[in-house]
């Protein structure tokens, strides 16, 4: 009954309104239901996987759009500096006709459409908002994966009746919610597996939802080019089509005996997708194994202090990371760039530590180590990895270092208090 | 080589042996173990280089002799044979004969000539004493050692004489166990610092007949045994100032029955956060609080328990399995613990100790975040 007043309700649903209604049945009943699902083979035979895809439409676009309400409706792309070599992380839906694309240095890009606005970069708003999304979308699915900032999947198996017995229709209520709300547009894909969904939320861009029901996936995927499917890079695209297959259609109907022979596992594997099956299960969670910063100059440097600046303020940024996960690291290491794109990578293991002036030391050291030529330095980077779980034990050897680990906990309390940057290390101001 | 043998006395002084078999090794010549033959004795012998075990027993020699032969084989075969008369020989090519009432079984094996050799044990300072005591000294203390391979020092027991005392000491830096012994015999002046592998001394500890006399040379230690010789490599470490860290001014003290204690903490820890096993401790005159909660999982549990307590009142946190593991090594009915503050160690002590011994573990708190 509950959920029929939900759904009666009039169309104009704020999140609360949502959350209310269906929180805690959903959140009950679905997890009672993907337990019984991931256990009984059985309800396989029942249940068709309903995954769904969800993207937010230029996602970083939209949210200088919100930070800047005067940027609606203009030709806008969010993108470094071109003096400083940047290059385009999104582009508005206003420029893409001119074939302007993320990962496009911005140079050219102004070049391709001049008159485009380029607008910095606010990673941390685009994460905040992301967070809010997941928080909302959440309470319709706990099993939910965050596959990037700005795309989700979640697992409505079985969802059908509780949702109203229509998933599209409750797809596009989520998504005019979602706008309303938050202001930003996004797409749905529903199918069978995350594949398809995925594919299927491409196609329903920029503010749509398409769903592709139960055993019309190969149908959905038939005319479709190889290069929609996740895994065909430029260079198999390319060798595909000089055996004439342009198609999904065309590959899943190819020979997989040639297929595995010409393009190994991989090919078969592609194969498997462009006949429109998939993994449905949903990674929900993903172990960080690794936290690492990295910087490219405005303009080549040598510049010792510099280097050493920077390195400096990287080792902050991971090794708080670092502590607010309660972790400690065992393996330091270093990137290092030239100007002619030779890389050299250092990397040490060290006693646990989370203590950013250890951390800094030491990667002054592999930086010194690694940096073995007499060219200029494009990029710096470095990071942190095989994590301990910090243990809460003082040790009685190490207990200046322990009143030290503590005083860094205090000032991260303080900082995330009032200002990121009220307590600072010396040479980081 | 040729030589007769009771399966029984072969079984014996093969299981004497093979634990210091390495199951994995670069040196592959490492698995077997050396036979030597002369004398009348068969002496038997393996290493994996750290540590070295040789034991002798008599036998019936009709031609002396040596060879290696691979350990698994060997010790399954005549593990599996009953008590009766095992006649070994070996030939030419190194092969292994056993011949016997049920059969006859030949092991291929190898020259000895690439087999490591004993340490040699330029000895500057030897100790004797009663093996159970050793025994009992090594199973108080070795629980307490490191696994991280970064400070070696750790991973070994510190072999001490000072002041007249004979100590045993381990620790990990969260907990440490020391035992004193008051009773034995030693050429040693002054003092006497060596770390021994932690591999050696459990092999040690199960001979607990008559007395252990130690050798300690300049990079080796030999355990003699009465009928086994036990070298060990010295772990080259300096050993961390554990006495700086043992508190002498704790002056809370706790009264309580070990068993009590014991199968509170195992009730309550239940309810703690599984990676931080952390436990409070409420301390009070009216009696001890043990409580745990799982912030992620909601479940809390508590327990009062009736004690003596001495001292202002205190709130600390422990890592309920370091604090398990220090009470299990407890054998009186009481165990007295005292404290100092809740970042300070607290030391745990037999609420009496035994006639020419002194037993004492220290656990470090966790800090409490409130």
């Amino acid at each position: 009954m509950i959920f029929r007043a939900a759904l009666d309700m009039e169309s104009s649903r704020s999140v609360s309104d949502f959350q209310g209604f269906f929180h805690e049945k959903v959140i009950d009943y679905h997890k009672n239901l993907w337990y019984i699902y991931h256990n009984e083979k059985r309800i396989r035979s029942v249940t068709s996987n309903r995954i769904v895809h969800i993207d937010l439409t230029a996602f970083f676009v939209s949210v200088e759009r919100i930070l800047n309400p005067d940027l609606v409706g203009k030709p806008i792309m969010v993108a470094g500096p071109p003096e400083s070599r940047g290059v385009v992380t999104c582009a508005s839906y206003e420029i893409r006709p001119y074939g302007i694309h993320a990962g496009m240095p911005t140079a050219q890009a102004l070049r391709k459409c001049p008159i485009a606005i380029r607008v910095d970069s606010h990673f941390h708003s685009y994460a905040e908002y992301s967070k809010k999304v997941q928080d909302f979308l959440k309470s319709f699915a706990p099993v939910f994966e965050v596959a990037s900032v700005d795309e989700f999947y979640m697992d409505w198996t079985g969802c059908e009746r509780l949702f109203g017995g229509n998933l599209k229709r409750f797809a596009e209520d989520i998504q005019h919610t979602i706008l309303r709300e938050f202001g930003l547009p996004c797409a749905l894909g529903i199918a069978s597996n995350k594949s398809v969904a995925k594919i299927a939320c491409d196609h329903a861009k920029p503010y749509g939802v398409l769903e592709i029901h139960p055993g019309e996936e190969a149908e959905f995927l038939k005319p479709l080019g190889v290069e929609v499917i996740s895994g065909v890079g430029e260079v198999m695209e390319g060798q595909l089509h000089l055996r004439g297959i342009r198609t999904c259609g065309q590959l899943a109907a190819m020979d997989s005996e040639y297929l595995g022979r010409t393009f190994g596992k991989w090919g078969l594997h592609v194969q498997e997708r462009a006949k429109g099956r998939g993994s449905e299960h949903l990674t929900v969670e993903r172990e960080q194994k690794q936290i690492s910063k990295e910087e490219t100059f405005a303009s080549d440097t040598r510049d010792k202090a510099f280097l050493n600046a920077t390195l400096h303020s990287m080792t902050l940024n991971v090794s708080e990371q670092l502590r607010a996960m309660d972790l400690k690291a065992q393996c330091v290491h270093v990137k290092l760039r030239y100007s002619d794109w030779v890389t050299h990578t250092r990397q040490i293991t060290v006693p646990p530590t989370n203590d950013p002036a250890f951390i800094y030391q030491t990667a002054l050291k592999l930086l010194d180590k690694a940096d073995e030529r007499r060219v200029t330095i494009r990029l710096v980077g470095m990071g942190l990895s095989k994590f301990l779980e910090d243990c809460t034990t003082i040790n009685m050897f190490r207990q200046k270092e322990e009143r030290r680990e503590w005083l860094l906990k205090t000032i991260d309390k303080i900082n995330h208090r009032y200002d990121d940057t009220l307590v600072k290390v010396g040479c980081g101001v | 080589m040729k030589f007769t043998v009771s399966q029984a006395e072969l079984s014996k002084a093969l299981a004497r042996v093979i634990n210091v078999v390495p199951t994995k090794t670069t040196l592959p010549v490492l698995g077997n173990i050396l036979l030597k033959v002369d004398d009348g004795a068969l002496t038997l012998t393996a290493t994996d280089l750290d540590v070295s075990v040789t034991t002798k027993i008599a036998v019936d020699v009709k031609k002396g002799g040596s060879l290696t032969v691979p350990s698994k084989p060997l010790n399954d075969l005549v593990k599996n044979l009953p008590n009766i008369p095992l006649e070994i020989s070996a030939d030419p090519q190194f092969k292994l004969l056993v011949t016997c009432d049920k059969g006859d079984y030949r092991i291929s094996g190898e020259s000895d000539d690439d087999y490591p050799a004993l340490p040699i044990i330029d000895q500057k300072a030897s100790v004797k004493i009663d093996a159970k005591m050793l025994s009992r000294m090594i199973g108080k203390t070795t629980f307490a050692v490191s696994t991280d391979t970064l400070r070696p020092a750790l991973t070994g027991v510190l072999f001490q004489i000072v002041d007249k005392e004979f100590r045993l000491v381990a620790t990990d830096g969260h907990r440490l166990a020391k035992m004193i012994c008051r009773s034995f015999e030693s050429n040693v002046k002054e003092k006497l610092n060596v770390v021994v592998p932690t591999k050696a001394l459990t092999e040690v500890a199960k001979e607990t007949r008559d007395t252990i006399s130690v050798q300690v040379g300049q990079n080796h230690v030999r355990f003699d045994m009465t009928d086994a010789q036990l070298y060990s490599r010295i772990l080259d470490e300096t050993y961390p100032d554990y006495e700086r860290v043992i508190p002498s001014n704790n002056d809370k003290k706790l009264t309580i029955e070990t068993q009590t204690l014991v199968d509170a903490f195992k009730r309550v820890s239940i309810f703690a956060n599984p990676i931080t096993h952390q436990v409070r401790l409420s301390l009070a005159k009216k009696g001890l609080t043990l409580s745990a909660e799982d912030m992620e999982g909601g479940s809390t549990g508590s327990e009062k328990l009736a004690a003596e307590y001495e001292g202002d009142d205190l709130q600390i946190g422990y890592n309920s399995q370091l604090v398990l593991a220090a009470l299990n090594h407890i054998d009186t009915k009481e165990t007295v613990i005292a404290f100092k503050s809740p970042t300070s160690a607290g030391v745990v002590t037999p609420a009496e100790q035994a006639d020419g011994e002194d037993h004492m573990m220290l656990v470090m708190p966790v800090r409490l975040n409130d």
